[in-house]
């Protein structure tokens, strides 16, 4: 079968500004020499926008409480680095893109910052104020917060998605001391590090103590079902916290477990009422269902757009805001609905116009598989250095139905069985777990609906659920005539595969099978090891 | 010891996937239904019309093109299954029921299912895939029943006509308390202080009893239990201490050979593939329909760590516990199959909990699929001996 | 006579009114010049970044001292 060629498209309109990103970085350096000069206009943007951040870390640092957890938490450190992950995520971008970016990284920050507040104000260790603690309800970081969408006066707390998934975001080496720790108390080095990492800050006695109760979900996959349990020998036995574990089904596709699905669903709302004492309100609940349903009809036009020639919402744009929004967000804050909008506006502008984000898109990708966090920009490098265009990724391929959003009898009965789909279609989840199907036979679907004339395939070494379909991959590729790009990786540990080692699998590819050259050769070989 | 009659005739059986009393079932026209997991109930794969034989991949060599497809990170057993079936070794089967409990085993057969490699020629072979509960409660029990309705006896019944009755299941169910009794009744001679069977022995039964058909085995274990029941145990114990097996998936009778030859006796075997709580007989009364029973108490007697609950965890640890106290175990060996993600936290958990809240030596070891003869694993073992030797030695001291 | 004073005095006081106002105005440019100046200087050369990075090696020593109650 002949292999699939894509046109190349050259942008029109010159990048302004820095062109040569590599030029940028220190050898051996934790930090950037300088930051991007993107012409007078964009540059003033992101300036004013990184105002906005220091506003917000300002804003922070000025309550002592703060300043006290980050005395306490080693993984508080990796806040440091917030201003770089912003400017890593921003390569090279200009105009409607940088926008975009800012559009969303600075709601994030500003989300984040919201969560430690809440975080360090309820923890015995750190402000110990207890009626505030008890209106939280702790969930996983790996945890759809559905079963929170009823509940307007509770906050859903994660300790883990400031303590390990942001922190890795922010500084590649976050995760290292909790994954050692882990180990050293006997944890195989051989499971998913996510979960690891998590297990490490209990082990470490480095997680904050709060919370009326815990949700904890087997979502993603094995690795958070047992990593739970070790995190729940401390919250339960020690801590006092009570503890629900939420099963969600594995062959999600299935219509004989959607009952229990839901019935477990109906448990925990009432596990949740039980030791808050507050109600479900469906009000609530209906209004953010509408804000999920407004995040999906943005999303699905998004996608739509990037099956065109002109695709505007892609690569870390896509991937970072619809994890965040869909999963932890899930509908209960109004600012990410605004968000959504404001995001549309910015794509159907630049649509209108044409515009393109990079000197000239060379190939068309379809990036599946578990996105290496720890390198999550990878996908502005992907479209900076060899003009590959990721245009989704796995973990934007999430729930594309509209659930019920009408106060009726009829839909408060399906309510549940919407927040179970939700839960059961978490992100990676949906596609790592359900059948080959989801994982394999899709894949190949959207190379199709996209036009996408190659696969970056992320390896993550230690996902048996990806793993485990290795080699029919590659065999389908070889089929269809697709260029499949492994990229190796162990997630939250670059001592493993470095952020060089994830590059170089790109370049040897390009350079030996595809015989090109790239658009940014200063990017190819980067001395960032010690770079947060 | 003197030689019991029958372990050579097992010992032979377990060298071959398709083993000789396979052949000897399918001949009288039974359908061989294929599984990798103990969360699928035994009894529902042996009504009338069918038997069950749990997949092992014996004399395993090389495991390349398995490692192809599954790479080098899923666990060896998945890998070796999956390698003896692209080898066409489970084309005897005809059909096959997996949970999607660990990712690997739901792995192992989606690849088997895609590449067509097992029986591709016969017409009526299935794959089916059940969900399996995760917590063992009321919700828990009705998704059983369900899943084993719609992903064990429909297909049974579509494919082969197979009566999936009420009557049918408690006839199922009858046979395989017949075997459990039998073993339980074995395995009891391993309580003595001088016992009459070693941990080997008792494994290569309990392990043929998974691979092959019921109804062929029961004669046979019926008369090595009155053997026992006369056997002269040696002068002197031949072995140091008394170790509980406790972990994954063990099919490999080297291993325990190669525990016991480092001067352990094995009494006690709580992993997949072993007796406990594998070999349990399953109790049913006449109020309530059989499947509920079955699944019910395969739920709440299981100690897959897939379960998720709390109390399902706790219950795990104290389940240990009580076993190394029944069998009189001088210590416990927890071991897990290498990459294996369910049980490497469980492993971890599990030991921690054994030493500090029960007070248990645990000796905490991952090992390959095929263990041979393996020196590293040999000299675990042996200083752990030495370990438990000291302590009693310290213990009567005081 | 005494109105051309108080007109006079008016002008004046006007004129010192604009001049405090320039002042003010130049003062409050000068400020927010100096401050986007600065601010800039440390956006675009990194400094910010840079400083924190000097800070991360002496919170990471001071965790490490830090009594922790680590256990399964």
């Amino acid at each position: 079968m002949a292999v699939k060629k894509f046109k190349k498209m050259v942008n029109p309109e010159p990048i302004k500004g820095d062109t040569r990103y590599g030029d940028l970085y220190k050898p051996h350096g934790k930090v950037r020499k300088r930051r991007e000069w993107r012409g007078v206009g964009d540059t003033l943007y992101d300036y004013t926008r990184w105002l906005g951040i220091m506003f917000t870390l300002g804003k922070f640092v000025m309550v002592p409480r703060n300043v006290k957890a980050m005395f306490r938490y080693r993984w508080m450190a990796n806040y440091l680095a917030v201003p770089m992950m912003v400017d890593r995520f921003t390569q090279g971008l200009r105009g409607e893109y940088l926008r975009m970016a800012h559009e969303e990284q600075d709601l994030i920050i500003i989300d984040v910052a919201k969560l430690l507040g809440n975080l360090f104000r309820g923890d015995r260790r750190i402000g110990n104020d207890e009626e505030f603690s008890k209106i939280n309800v702790l969930v996983d970081e790996n945890e759809m917060t559905a079963v929170m969408m009823g509940f307007p006066n509770l906050k859903s707390t994660s300790r883990e998605t400031p303590s390990t998934y942001v922190s890795v975001l922010l500084n590649q080496h976050a995760a290292e001391h909790y994954i050692d720790v882990a180990q050293e108390f006997g944890l195989a080095g051989d499971v998913c590090p996510m979960p690891e990492a998590e297990a490490g800050v209990s082990i470490d006695d480095d997680a904050p103590i709060l919370g009326a109760c815990a949700i904890q979900c087997n979502t993603t996959c094995d690795g958070s079902l047992l990593g739970n349990g070790v995190i729940s020998e401390r919250l339960e036995k020690e801590d006092g916290i009570p503890v629900f574990q939420l099963p969600a089904p594995l062959r999600h596709k299935e219509d004989d477990v959607q009952d229990y699905a839901a019935e477990e669903i109906r448990r925990a709302i009432k596990f949740i009422e039980e030791h808050t004492g507050h109600k479900w309100d469906w009000d609530y609940y209906f209004e953010c269902a509408r804000r999920v349903n407004i995040a999906t009809r943005c999303r699905n036009e998004w996608l739509d757009m990037n099956k065109t020639d002109y695709p505007q919402i892609f690569g870390g744009n896509l991937a970072l805001y619809t994890e965040t929004n869909y999963m932890a967000i899930c509908g209960k804050v109004p600012e990410f609905e605004r968000c959504d909008k404001r995001l549309m506006k910015l794509a159907e502008k630049a649509y209108k116009k044409r515009k393109m984000a990079a000197p000239e898109y060379r190939h068309r990708a379809i990036v599946w598989g578990v996105q290496s966090h720890f390198y999550m920009d990878f996908l502005v490098w992907l479209l900076n250095c060899w003009g590959i265009v990721p245009l989704t990724d796995m973990l934007s391929c999430i729930n594309t139905e509209m659930i019920a959003e009408t106060d009726t009898p009829e839909n408060r009965e399906q309510a549940y069985y919407d927040m179970a789909m939700l839960t059961e279609e978490m992100i990676m989840r949906n596609r790592t777990h359900g059948g080959y199907k989801v994982l394999l036979d899709d894949l190949f679907e959207f190379v199709e609906e996209f036009n996408a004339d190659m696969i970056i395939l992320w390896e993550h070494i230690t996902c048996k659920a990806l793993d485990g379909m290795h080699g029919l991959f590659e065999d389908k590729a070889r089929e269809r005539g697709i260029p499949l790009i492994w990229v190796d990786h162990q997630l939250f540990d670059p001592r493993v595969v470095s952020r060089q080692g994830v590059r170089d699998q790109v370049n040897q590819y390009m350079r030996t099978v595809m015989q090109e050259e790239p658009l940014d050769p200063t990017l190819e070989i980067l001395d960032d090891e010690n770079s947060w | 010891m003197k030689d019991l009659k029958h372990l050579i005739y097992f010992e032979d059986l377990l060298q071959e996937a398709h083993n000789d009393l396979i052949r000897q079932a399918q001949d009288e026209g039974l359908k061989c239904i294929g599984y990798m997991c103990e969360n699928v109930p035994e009894p529902l794969l042996n009504l009338p019309g069918c038997f069950s034989a749990r997949l092992r991949a014996p004399r395993t060599g090389s495991m390349e093109v398995a490692t192809y497809y599954l790479t080098s990170f899923l666990c060896e057993y998945s890998r070796a299954i999956l390698e003896r079936a692209l080898e066409g070794g489970y084309n005897f089967l005809d059909g096959m029921v997996t949970p999607d409990g660990c990712t690997m085993l739901n792995r192992c057969v989606e690849n088997m299912d895609v590449l067509n490699a097992v029986a591709a020629e016969k017409e009526n072979f299935f794959y089916d895939y059940m969900e399996i509960p995760m917590k063992a409660d009321y919700n828990g029990l009705d998704l059983y029943v369900l899943q084993c309705k719609n992903h064990i006896l429909k297909p049974l019944a579509e494919n082969y006509g197979i009566d999936t009755s009420d009557e049918a299941i408690r006839k199922a169910v009858a046979e395989h308390n017949r075997v459990c009794e039998l073993l339980r009744a074995i395995g009891d001679f391993r309580k003595l202080d001088k016992p009459v069977i070693t941990g080997y022995e008792y494994n290569v039964f309990c392990l043929a009893s998974y691979v092959a058909p019921k109804h062929l085995i029961i004669g046979k274990l019926e008369e090595t239990l009155e053997e026992l029941k006369t056997r002269e145990p040696d002068p002197e114990p031949w072995f140091k201490a008394r170790v509980l097996v406790v972990g994954s998936e063990v099919d490999d009778t080297d291993f325990i050979k190669l525990v016991e030859e480092s001067g352990a006796f094995v009494c006690a075997d709580r992993f997949c593939y072993g007796s406990l709580p594998g070999r349990d007989p399953i109790v049913l009364n006449d109020e309530e329909d059989a499947l509920t029973q079955i699944c019910r108490q395969y739920m709440y007697r299981g100690e897959c760590p897939r379960y998720m609950n709390t109390e399902k965890m706790d219950a795990r640890r104290e389940y240990v516990d009580k076993l190394a106290k029944e069998y009189k175990a001088d210590g416990i060996i927890y071991q897990q199959m290498k990459f294996c993600d369910p049980w490497a936290y469980e492993k971890m958990m599990g030991s921690h909990i054994l030493r500090k809240r029960y007070g248990h030596p645990v000796l905490s070891v991952d090992r390959p699929y095929a263990i041979g003869t393996s020196g590293q694993m040999r000299t675990r073992v042996q200083a752990f001996m030495e370990s438990i030797d000291i302590k009693k030695i310290q213990k009567e001291a005081e | 006579m005494m109105k051309k004073v108080i007109e006079k005095k008016r002008k004046k006081a006007k004129r010192r009114m604009k001049r405090k106002a320039i002042k003010l105005l130049l003062n409050l440019f000068l400020l927010v010049t100096g401050l986007f100046v600065v601010t800039f200087t440390v956006y675009f050369f990194n400094l910010d970044m840079k400083l924190t990075s000097m800070i991360e090696p002496f919170l990471l020593k001071h965790y490490d001292r830090i009594e922790r109650n680590q256990h399964l």
